[in-house]
């Protein structure tokens, strides 16, 4: 596969602006015409809501597409730089080359996102690309790996169905590029082996992603976007708020706002509202659901393991040694611990490995600004949840364990 | 873990915020120019002893790009630091959206003995601007140099935040063990891969520059004796130690003819009758490089050159003919003053040639017909690329520098070293009220909600209408 692949680069066919142009659109097409298709499997793989798809797959997903085709004219074009005395008469520029058979895996939560939004920048750039759709969303691997070729050059483009076995052979292989998105221990693994080859890699990993809550804040308003970044997609998002730090105060009164946000969005049983989702599987399920041994539930804390449901939930009181602290939650689960004060919130979050997003919530410009100033993540949105993830304009990427 | 306590006192230096602010920084990098100003000769007599090399070679390379480099750095440092603006859509036209230009944190350099002050150097200047603690790691095969750096470099920096680490293989290893939050590595391909395993244990991104067989090919269609010129400075300066030196020659046997006169001229231009007297001819490293290099002149027909003098690690600029792909000095980067010239029909032979092989640091076409030079930019892969000269792409702070597959990944030179050396932090700022704003995007969901949502903020294809 990787050599009939490298073959196809090598004879120049993914280079044409045109050419690239027609596998983008033939994409966009995918996106309309198994627009039902998507919803389906991503309900079956962990019961998404429909909005939540339309929103966070596909429209994304549009919006990346169209932003590349807008602008994809003037991204090949080769950039003219300033020369010096004694290049005056040469003609300096930076040219825009394809890296070659680049691999592309894709992890289970935004199963269609993470996998085409990827893929869209790689052809974009002129790379034959193979693509390994998450084994644990089976549905929507089942559907990428039927339908998503018969959209797109066969002799340039494959999609790779692999378990973890078939994945470790799949990454022996020799590939010019990696783009990665999953958890850090596999980060890891990917990242050796592409060293093996010198093979350059993006990693989209995870981490704790910190969400400060100051004293000055209008606390209704907080408690909605918060109560959305975290249970949104049952809170598997990787940039979702992981846990909560505010002063005891603040506890006292982001409790009842919290309640009334989740009341609001899924009603007093949120196992009936069709609006949130389910986790992805049994072992995961079990995994979140032993995490809720942390603290005292203070909202929620529900489970039905036949349906994979676990609840909107909060838990307060939580120590830095529960359970709960020790791992990215990736579930509907929000811990609050208390700190003394912004400085002591800062310590806290530095303490730790660097997470993909910071959250901070402040009326106050001053605290914004000293949490941004002295800590260090991949993203951080002040006064908000995820959001930051949504401007084609921001790069989106972690640092460290992310 | 001999090293631990090292990175710790830095990793502390780096969380006080010691080097955030730009005055730090202006201050670190102008003390950096007083120490190549103020050891200026000792640089020039450190490298002539480590492998003669050329005052004139030295002053240039390891001095002057240096200094460009630091000035650049200087001019446009607090630009380059500012939060960048970025356009906004719709939902988040009253927000504050911007990249924030952060360091890493505490970073790694390794750098190689060929230019043992510039490969150096260059990394650091981008490392202190982008606001980072920096261990670095001279070679310690270019021994006066690594002393130099050891003893005199540290007295210009800030120790808390700075510090120089001398080390052989092993501890280099050791070193390598340590967590740092970027790691910028020059040197061979197979150090490479350790570096980037090592790497891999923590996460930690890194810039490789490596090396690999730089082709160069010449046309029929040229100005003989200016490539042979152009060819042979780049082939024998620093005794041909040099990541993007034309490797070897890729022409017609026509060519050939053409060019060993052309070459033997230009070899004697330079260099006088006898090389080995020109105070302008540097000489190999060390016995072993010696000994490896002095092993390659069984390739070919020795041509122009071949004379070796052990004692002072001499080897003489050097054209080989008729070189096969299966000759010694085909198999592996020569790193050394010689030139083998193998024989190709054409153009697309050149290219299929080039092709066949890992890609290299630089590709080199001589042609006075620039659909030759565009044809072999367009069907070739490397680093970079330079059309009718060698090196001089190296020399313009403005084009990124690195290598691609084999022959490395990243790039550094001007602001591409501070960028190299920067997290770039997207940040968005909203406003604490303006709730009604986000009510569209909150269950309970509805069709209505996602119509109203999807037409404000997704990205619609330009030249398309829709008509209602």
């Amino acid at each position: 596969l990787v050599s009939r692949l490298r073959a196809a680069w090598l004879s120049g066919r993914t280079r044409p602006m045109e050419y690239r142009v027609a596998q983008l659109e033939a994409l966009g097409r995918f996106l309309e015409e198994k627009q039902q298709d998507i919803l389906d499997a991503t309900a079956a793989d962990m019961s998404k809501p429909p909005f939540e798809v339309e929103l966070s797959e596909i429209s994304i997903c549009r919006s990346e597409l169209n932003h590349t085709l807008n602008n994809l004219g003037t991204w090949m074009k080769d950039k003219h730089v300033e020369k010096n005395w004694a290049t005056q008469l040469d003609s300096a520029f930076i040219r825009k080359d394809p890296y070659g058979v680049v691999l592309i895996i894709g992890p289970w939560n935004y199963p269609i996102n993470l996998l085409l939004v990827p893929l869209i920048g790689a052809i974009a750039a002129g790379n034959c690309v193979v693509m390994k759709p998450s084994e644990i969303s089976k549905n929507v691997e089942r559907l990428v790996a039927e339908t998503l070729p018969t959209y797109l050059d066969k002799d340039c483009f494959a999609v790779v169905t692999a378990g973890t076995e078939e994945t470790t052979r799949l990454l022996e292989n020799k590939f010019d590029y990696i783009f990665f998105t999953g958890s850090p221990s596999v980060g890891r693994i990917v990242m050796t082996a592409a060293a093996k080859h010198l093979t350059p890699v993006t990693l989209e990993l995870g981490g704790k992603n910190p969400c400060y809550v100051s004293d000055t804040c209008d606390v209704k308003n907080v408690a909605r976007r918060v109560a959305w970044g975290r249970f949104f997609n049952a809170g598997q998002t990787c940039v979702a708020p992981d846990y909560v730090l505010c002063s005891a105060e603040m506890q006292e009164k982001l409790l009842p706002a919290l309640r009334e946000a989740i009341t609001e969005f899924y009603g007093p049983n949120p196992q009936e509202s069709p609006d949130f989702a389910r986790i992805v599987g049994d072992k995961h399920f079990q995994r979140v659901q032993a995490l809720l041994r942390s603290g005292c539930v203070a909202i929620g804390g529900q489970t039905d393991a036949e349906t994979r449901y676990i609840a909107p939930t909060v838990l307060v009181d939580v120590q830095q040694d529960d359970p709960i602290m020790q791992e990215e939650i990736f579930g509907p689960i929000l811990p609050i611990l208390t700190v003394a004060s912004t400085n002591d919130a800062i310590a806290f979050i530095n303490a730790r490995e660097r997470p993909l997003a910071i959250y901070v919530f402040s009326s106050c410009k001053q605290v914004v600004n000293q949490v941004l100033e002295q800590t260090s993540s991949g993203g951080f949105c002040a006064n908000d949840t995820i959001m930051h993830m949504t401007l084609t304009s921001l790069p989106f990427g972690g640092i460290g364990k992310s | 873990n001999p090293y631990a306590g090292l990175v710790s006192h830095l990793r502390a230096a780096w969380l006080s915020g010691r080097t955030r602010p730009m005055e730090y920084r202006m201050a670190q990098l102008e003390a950096l120019g007083r120490f190549l100003d103020e050891k200026k000769q000792d640089i020039l007599d450190a490298t002539a002893a480590d492998m003669g090399k050329p005052s004139f070679e030295a002053y240039f390379t390891e001095i002057l790009l240096c200094k460009n480099e630091l000035n650049d750095t200087l001019n446009n440092l607090s630009h380059w630091m500012k939060d960048e603006h970025v356009d906004k859509n719709l939902v988040t036209q009253l927000d504050s959206a911007f990249i924030r230009k952060d360091p890493y944190g505490v970073v790694l350099i390794i750098a190689p003995w060929n230019y043992p002050i510039h490969l150096l150097l260059v990394p650091l200047i981008g490392a202190i601007a982008a606001g980072n603690c920096v261990v670095v790691k001279p070679s310690e095969t270019s021994r006066n140099t690594e002393r130099l750096v050891a003893e005199m470099l540290t007295c210009y920096l800030d120790n808390d935040c700075f510090a120089v680490v001398t080390a052989g293989v092993q501890e280099t290893t050791r070193l390598l063990e340590n967590k740092f939050d970027y790691i910028f590595f020059t040197g061979t391909s197979s150090v490479g891969r350790i570096v980037m395993t090592a790497a891999a244990k923590h996460l930690t991104p890194v810039t490789l520059e490596l090396g690999g067989k730089n082709p160069c090919y010449v046309s029929d269609t040229c100005d003989v004796k200016n490539v042979a010129r152009r060819v042979a400075w780049g082939r024998f300066f620093n005794a041909g130690q040099t990541c993007i030196a034309p490797d070897y020659v890729l022409c017609s046997v026509e060519m050939q003819e053409k060019l060993m006169p052309a070459l033997r001229e230009a070899i004697t231009e330079f260099f006088g009758s006898n090389p080995q007297e020109s105070p302008d001819f540097g000489r190999i490293v060390g016995d072993k490089q010696f000994r490896r290099i002095r092993a390659l002149l069984c390739s070919g027909r020795v041509a122009i050159g071949g004379q070796t003098d052990e004692k002072e690690r001499y080897i003489a600029p050097t054209v080989l003919a008729d070189v096969l792909p299966s000759d010694p000095a085909m198999q592996e980067e020569i790193f050394g003053p010689i030139l083998p010239i193998v024989v190709v029909a054409n153009m697309d032979e050149a290219i299929d040639f080039i092709n066949a092989r890992p890609r290299p640091l630089a590709i080199y076409a001589f042609s006075c017909d620039s659909k030759v030079v565009k044809q072999v930019l367009e069907r070739t892969s490397s680093g970079g690329f330079c059309g009718n000269d060698t090196l001089m792409h190296l020399t313009l702070t403005s084009l990124p520098f690195g290598g691609i597959g084999n022959s490395g990944l990243g790039k550094y030179h001007g602001k591409f070293t501070f960028d190299t050396f920067t997290h770039h932090r997207s940040c968005l700022h909203r406003n604490m009220g303006l709730e009604t704003l986000n009510t569209l995007r909150y269950p309970p969901y509805s069709q209505q909600k996602l119509g109203l949502l999807t037409a404000t903020f997704e990205i619609k294809r330009k030249g398309m209408c829709t008509l209602l």
